[in-house]
């Protein structure tokens, strides 16, 4: 029963996809990388209930899905930046994460297990990046914020990445027999991948055809 | 405890601690996008007023030195113009005369634009003289007072506050329906203070705020604020208005 709930809650992202698909010719190249980001989640979720219902182990495709997923962001992001030296440091933060992703998926563990290490670094990093983007349009913007794209993705972002790491934490320390417990925490989980995935496919409508020109800094 | 209670209580104490970090981080983020934003947004204004000061001194010295002299010698012609005719004398005198005229007007013009006397004597000379000039109309008496009684400043901190002081005087005459402006200057070492205020009938801040903030308030607040100094606005009606304006100065006396 939760697996079936949770294919269906985790699917509602297609809406979002196809929202953005259609968009696609039409939006700003600034935030084309958004919507693969959304394709890659839908087909990598897809692949996995898959591969759960065939009784192969999700691992493998979940731990390389988190890091193109990472790459994809920063990608994002780095289109946004304007300065070359944040683009820099996007790059760096690239090949730094490829480096604990290595760490964690072959050195420390197998990478036939879903790790932690990985994940924790890139929940974080992408939080703090979606809330330095989010404090520097609340201050620029002069028009209506719900209706910038990029204030809109990067809420998104944190409200996900936030709830993420926290039921990570949770499913890290407290005991697998404990089921009441964690099923609250997944039924949690499974509202806020809905409540997120209305706010992507309201980003994909809100996403605009050309960047406005603000004062770079 | 119950074994599982404990887990949970670690658990919570973490995501709290993860909450907290996360809070933390979007304050600090969000001051400092707010302190870039300011600067910027303040270089913005300074960018804007120091164009408006070019553009008036070059209209200025434009009208002065390019009509003043092409009119002058107009005149000279005329007056050079040789006929017997009475009434061609006559038009010839009242030609000269408009031409006065129309150079007087342009002298004005320029000098209101870009005050002579600012430029070549200095802030206190400039004002002293406008106040007289005001006074001597008769509608409102200009009390200016400098303490010391002569100082100068650098040359782009007195236009500021030149122009700050013909707003204010003009608004005191535009809406105030004063007898008295007083306006003083202290020099002191590392600061200047102005203090501007009127017995008129003073207005009601907040209202006129919701109702038409006109450009004069928002350019006297914005010469202030590129000065780096503060300014305080002090009305009621029937109360008259009082400014007290703070300028940090280079402390060179
Ligand atoms: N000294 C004063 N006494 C009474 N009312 C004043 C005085 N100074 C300003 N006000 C009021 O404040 C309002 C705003 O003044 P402000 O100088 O900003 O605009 P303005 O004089 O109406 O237009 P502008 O200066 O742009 O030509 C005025 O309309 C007037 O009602
Ligand atoms: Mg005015």
């Amino acid at each position: 029963m939760q697996f079936y709930l949770s294919v269906l809650f985790s699917a509602t992202v297609i809406v979002a996809c196809i929202i953005a698909l259609n968009r696609y010719h039409l939006i700003s190249r600034l935030y084309r990388p958004f919507v693969f980001i959304l394709w890659l989640g839908f087909l990598v979720d897809l692949t996995g209930y898959i591969t759960i219902m065939f009784g192969v182990s999700y691992a493998v495709p979940g731990n390389i899905y988190v890091l193109i997923n990472l790459y994809l962001v920063l990608w994002l992001f780095t289109r946004w930046e304007i300065s070359q030296s944040k683009k820099r440091l996007f790059q760096i933060m690239a090949v730094l994460l490829t480096l604990v992703w290595i760490l964690d998926n072959f050195i420390l563990n197998p990478i036939t297990q879903l790790n932690v290490l990985f994940r924790f670094c890139y929940s974080s990093l992408l939080i703090f990046l979606s809330i330095d983007q989010i404090n520097r349009v609340i201050v620029s913007e002069r028009k209506n914020i719900w209706k910038n794209a990029r204030f809109v993705i990067c809420a998104a972002f944190l409200i996900f990445y936030t709830f993420k790491s926290l039921e990570e934490i949770f499913f890290l320390v407290i005991d697998p027999k404990n089921e009441d417990f964690l099923s609250y925490v997944w039924m949690i989980m499974m509202v806020i991948t809905l409540v997120v995935n209305s706010i992507y496919a309201y980003a994909a409508l809100c996403i605009p055809s050309k960047e406005k020109f603000i004062l770079p800094y | 405890m119950h074994p599982f209670e404990r887990e949970i209580y670690i658990a919570i104490l973490i995501a709290a601690i993860v909450l907290a970090i996360i809070l933390f981080f979007f304050l600090y983020t969000l001051v400092k996008h707010q302190r870039i934003n300011s600067k910027q947004y303040k270089l913005q204004i300074q960018a804007e007023i120091i164009a408006r000061e070019e553009e008036r001194r070059r209209i200025a010295v434009d009208l002065h030195d390019d009509l003043g002299p092409f009119l002058s010698s107009m005149k000279l012609q005329i007056n050079l113009l040789n006929t017997e005719d009475p009434d061609d004398k006559n038009l010839i005198r009242e030609l000269s005369l408009q031409i006065n005229e129309i150079v007087q007007k342009i002298r004005e013009t320029s000098n209101n634009l870009l005050p002579n006397v600012l430029v070549r004597k200095g802030l206190v000379r400039a004002l002293t003289e406008f106040s007289q000039t005001i006074t001597k109309t008769g509608n409102i008496k200009v009390n200016a007072e400098f303490v010391p009684e002569h100082f100068e400043l650098e040359k782009d901190v007195e236009i500021h506050l030149y122009r700050i002081c013909q707003e204010a005087l003009h608004n005191t005459i535009r809406h105030a329906k004063a007898n008295n402006f007083y306006l003083k200057l202290e020099r002191e070492p590392a600061q200047l203070n102005v203090s501007i205020s009127d017995d008129g009938i003073g207005f009601n801040y907040a209202k006129m705020k919701k109702d038409s903030m006109g450009l004069g308030l928002k350019n006297m607040l914005s010469r202030v604020d590129f000065l780096n100094g503060e300014f305080y606005l002090d009305t009621h009606p029937g109360r008259g208005v009082v400014y007290t304006i703070q300028i940090p100065l280079k402390a060179n006396l």
